[in-house]
This record gives structure tokens, sequence and C-alpha cells, in this order.
């Protein structure tokens, strides 16, 4: 097998297995990116960033940012790896939880509950990892942290944070 | 929906998936879970195609920098609403403050594989914290 066919298989499998850890709404996956492509320097932190933030202001589900990862990665195959990486264990489990419901409400019940302290976690993780790759000063600690305080009290939302984001940068630029 | 928050996928495409199956099978499934998603991926490969051709201008640069640091705050501070939720009870709150600490203190200071944290916290979290429901509270996606 190529390097280039082996990169593909690695992102299809990468996001298949990391889609299994968006259970309940939280965005578990984000996580096992940067863990698995970001910490070792293959992606950028930025660029990383960049695809998760152009993701919050697109329609359709917020995961099509996985398609940004992809191109980064390993261009169009790559996005398209990434994409059926995704579809693989929705389709599969859409599909079992359609036709078997009642039967495995019961096992995913025992799941449930811990999932949300557990992708809490990995989202904690995929934030303070993300934060050790880019050198921030004590001021921009402050940005940080209003950020957190507005998304945990007043849930800011997301698009308007990454705008909002990109307008100080924007001022930063121009004053600097 | 509440059922395909259920699935262990993004919550709206799980969602999509399950209409589709109930539609027209497995490839109903399949077709409507690909095109739920391409629309936005199409957009955001467009985007990122766009920024790719300027990125080492500066001024993308610093917005790329300051981005960066909105989703840092994002990231954290989606975890706080996901951990706190709508309450706490007082029997879940002790595991589920180990589980949502352990996890980043294992793969940040101890340099820790997340995977083995991940699953390591899922069963223990399966093991330890019964019967607690926070409506609403995670969707965070």
């Amino acid at each position: 097998m190529s390097s280039n066919a082996s990169l593909l298989v690695e992102i299809l499998a990468v996001i298949a297995f990391s889609t299994l850890f968006s259970m309940g709404g939280g965005n578990g996956q984000l996580a096992i990116i940067q863990d698995y492509w970001v910490d070792p320097g293959i992606l950028s932190p930025a660029l990383f960033a960049w695809a998760y933030a152009i993701g919050n202001f697109v329609p359709g589900p917020r995961c099509s940012f996985v398609a940004g990862i992809g191109y980064f990665l390993a261009g169009f195959p790559g996005a398209l790896a990434c994409l059926v990486g995704i579809s693989i264990p929705t389709v599969l489990g859409a599909s079992l939880a359609a036709h078997w419901h009642d039967h495995l409400k019961r096992y995913v019940a025992l799941f449930i509950p811990a999932s949300g302290f557990v992708i809490a976690g990995m989202m904690l993780t995929a934030g303070t990892g993300l934060a050790l790759n880019i050198t921030i000063d004590p001021v921009e600690y402050l940005l940080v942290a209003l950020i957190v305080l507005g998304v945990w009290l007043k849930s800011w939302d997301p698009g308007v944070v990454v705008l909002c984001s990109a307008g100080i940068g924007v001022l930063i630029h121009l004053s600097g | 929906m509440l059922t395909a928050a259920m699935i262990p996928a993004p919550k709206f495409l799980a969602f999509a998936a399950m209409v589709g199956y109930r539609v027209g099978g497995i490839w109903g499934a399949v077709g409507s879970s690909v095109f739920i998603l391409l629309p936005g991926a199409l957009l955001v490969i467009a985007a990122c195609i766009l920024t790719g051709t300027a990125s080492e201008h500066p001024a993308l640069v610093t917005i790329q920098r300051y981005v960066g640091l909105g989703v840092i705050g994002l990231l954290v501070g989606n975890s706080v609403r996901m951990f706190v939720g709508d309450g706490i009870d007082r029997d879940s709150i002790l595991f589920g403050l180990l589980i949502c600490l352990g996890i980043p203190t294992y793969v940040v200071l101890y340099e820790g594989s997340l995977i083995i944290a991940a699953c390591a916290s899922l069963a223990f979290g399966s093991l330890t914290i019964r019967n607690y429901t926070r409506p609403g509270s995670a969707d965070v996606e």
C-alpha cells in the first residue's frame, strides 16, 4: 500500500473512531483529532482551530468541519476520507438504533450518564492541548477566560465567538 | 431526537440517518447522512482552499491566532457547560469530577493515551454513575 493510500486509511479510521465519542451532542472527536494529528505536529493548531471555526458558519451539522481537517491533511481525498469516516459509524449506529431501539436502549443507558462527563473531559483535554500548542500571552488568557465564562454562563453562540475573535484579530493587525 | 442522542455519532447527523433508515432502509440512511453533510462540507473545503492561498498573509495569520484563542475558550466553556449541565446530584459530582479532570491530567501531564483514558473513564463512569439525566445540557455539538 502506498504512503498516500495508507494516510487515507488512517484518516478514515481515526475519524470513524473519533465519531464514537460524539455521543449525546458533545464533541469528543475534537480531542481525538487534536491528540492524533495536532500534538505530534502533523496538523498545525492554527489550521485545526480554523477548520473548526469555519464549521460553525456552514449550513448543516457542525461536524462537517472534519472535511476541512481532511483537506489540510491530504487534500480532496483526505476530505472525502473524513466524510466517509464520519458516515460509517453514524449510519451503522442509526440503523441499529432504528431497528433494535428497545433492545439497545438498556445497554446504551449504562453509558449515557457517564458519557457526558467523559466528553466534557475530552473537550477540556482538547482545549488544554490547543492552548499548550499556541503560545498565549497573559493578556490573551483574559480573553480566553472571558469566552469560557460567556460560553458557560450565557451560552454564547460559537459562530458569534469565532466572528468576534476574528474581529479582534483584525483590530490587532490594523493597530500593529 | 432523543434516540439520536443515544447513538455514538453527531446528534443531527444521527437523526438524519435514522429518518433515512425509516424511509428507505440502509441506503436511505447512507443517502440522508451523505446529503446532509455534503453542502456544509463543500463550503468548508472551499473556505479552506481560499484561506490556504492567503495563508502567509500577516493579517490572516493574526486572525487565525485569535480564532484559535476563541476556539480554546469555546472548548473549555463547553466542557464546563457539559459538566455542570442543568444540575448535578451529589452522588454523581465526585465521580464526574474525577473523570473530567482525570482525562486531561493523564493525557496532558503524564502524556498518556487519550483513547485509553476515554475508554477507561467510560467504563469507570458506567459502573459508578447511575440514574443521572441532564436534559439539554449536553447540547454543545
